[in-house]
């Protein structure tokens, strides 16, 4: 598992022993459960890292026309990357719905014991909020693209 | 308003207290803007992070188009007093990843991004508090872009559904 979770979004630059006190952390979930890995809105209980296979991000989306909102994929995420960081953030609820597209079997860390270890260790905490900032950040890029992408014209000119 | 109480008051210092605070005032400096100015521009370097002390900021995302350069700006979203902006400063490589304007007359404060990371690397309780709160924003101005495509998608869609009928 510690060499898997080395090369993670999560964990990359971590050292051996920093990647040691957060393995025990992390549990590997089948690939039936985790088929919908977490839905959007519930309570954001776990993070996870996808170990292989690919994994959507879907958001429900309702056109003022129809009754029943429709699921929209924003990203779609694969091995070695971190979905589910609503668990390390306030209000602590998934905003997206996360479905494997193919057979996946995750890592996940609980987000109180993981959140607790990085309370406890400030130096720990910085580097994983620097990792999953980083990530986060690469997301919103890709989510501008999609924006851009959508748009297509401009809003306004210069 | 001092700088002292901006920071202290903005979402991303709020909480921390008053020795580390006046640690980041230190490498704080106040800058006042006109209308219209560009604070950085998507894909530049950002040298500091910045928190709104009076005005509003317009955070877009800029594609230029082939062969003419002509510059397409698509507003993100809207930033007032005491929200912060720039938080690429700390990150690496410290690029932007939004364009920042000044909307009206704007006062903000600039903490020095190299020196907000050697602080948060040399003081990791520091480092760990802003990182957080940082992690917050960061996602924040990410679901402000999802909702933005969300609406733009559903927008479409009732367009698909008046042309059908």
């Amino acid at each position: 598992m510690e060499p898997f979770l080395s090369q993670t979004e999560l964990l990359f630059g971590l050292s051996e022993q920093e990647i040691a006190a957060l393995a025990p952390l992390c549990h590997q979930i089948d690939a039936l459960e985790a088929a919908t890995v977490f839905p959007e809105g519930t309570p954001a209980t776990h993070l996870y890292v996808i170990t292989e296979g690919q994994v959507a991000l879907q958001k429900s989306v309702r056109a003022p026309h129809e009754v029943w909102p429709r699921r929209t994929t924003v990203a779609v995420c694969q091995s070695g990357e971190l979905i589910g960081w609503s668990a390390l953030i306030a209000p602590f609820q998934y905003t997206l719905s996360a479905l494997a597209w193919s057979p996946t079997t995750p890592f996940r860390f609980e987000s109180s014991r993981l959140y607790r270890t990085l309370e406890a260790q400030a130096e720990l905490g910085l580097k994983v909020m620097r990792s999953v900032s980083a990530g986060v950040s690469r997301r919103l890029k890709q989510t501008m693209d999609a924006l851009i992408n959508a748009r297509e014209l401009p809003i306004w000119q210069q | 308003m001092a700088t002292y109480e901006t920071l202290a008051t903005s979402s991303l210092f709020f909480g921390l207290e008053r020795p580390q605070l006046e640690q980041i005032v230190a490498i704080s400096s106040v800058e006042k803007h006109a209308p219209g100015t560009s604070i950085f521009t998507q894909g530049s370097l950002v040298p500091n992070l910045y928190v709104v002390q009076e005005g509003t900021i317009k955070l877009s995302t800029d594609v230029h188009l082939w062969p003419k350069e002509t510059l397409l700006r698509t507003a993100v979203t809207n930033i007032g007093a005491g929200s912060a902006f720039g938080w690429s400063a700390v990150m690496d490589p410290p690029r932007a990843t939004l364009s920042a304007w000044t909307i009206p007359n704007t006062t903000l404060v600039a903490v020095d991004g190299a020196g907000l990371k050697r602080l948060m690397d040399a003081d990791c309780t520091i480092g760990y508090y802003v990182m957080k709160r940082l992690l917050y924003l960061v996602t924040s101005r990410l679901m402000a872009t999802r909702d933005a495509v969300t609406m733009e998608q559903s927008a479409e869609m009732s367009r698909q559904a008046l042309l059908s009928r």
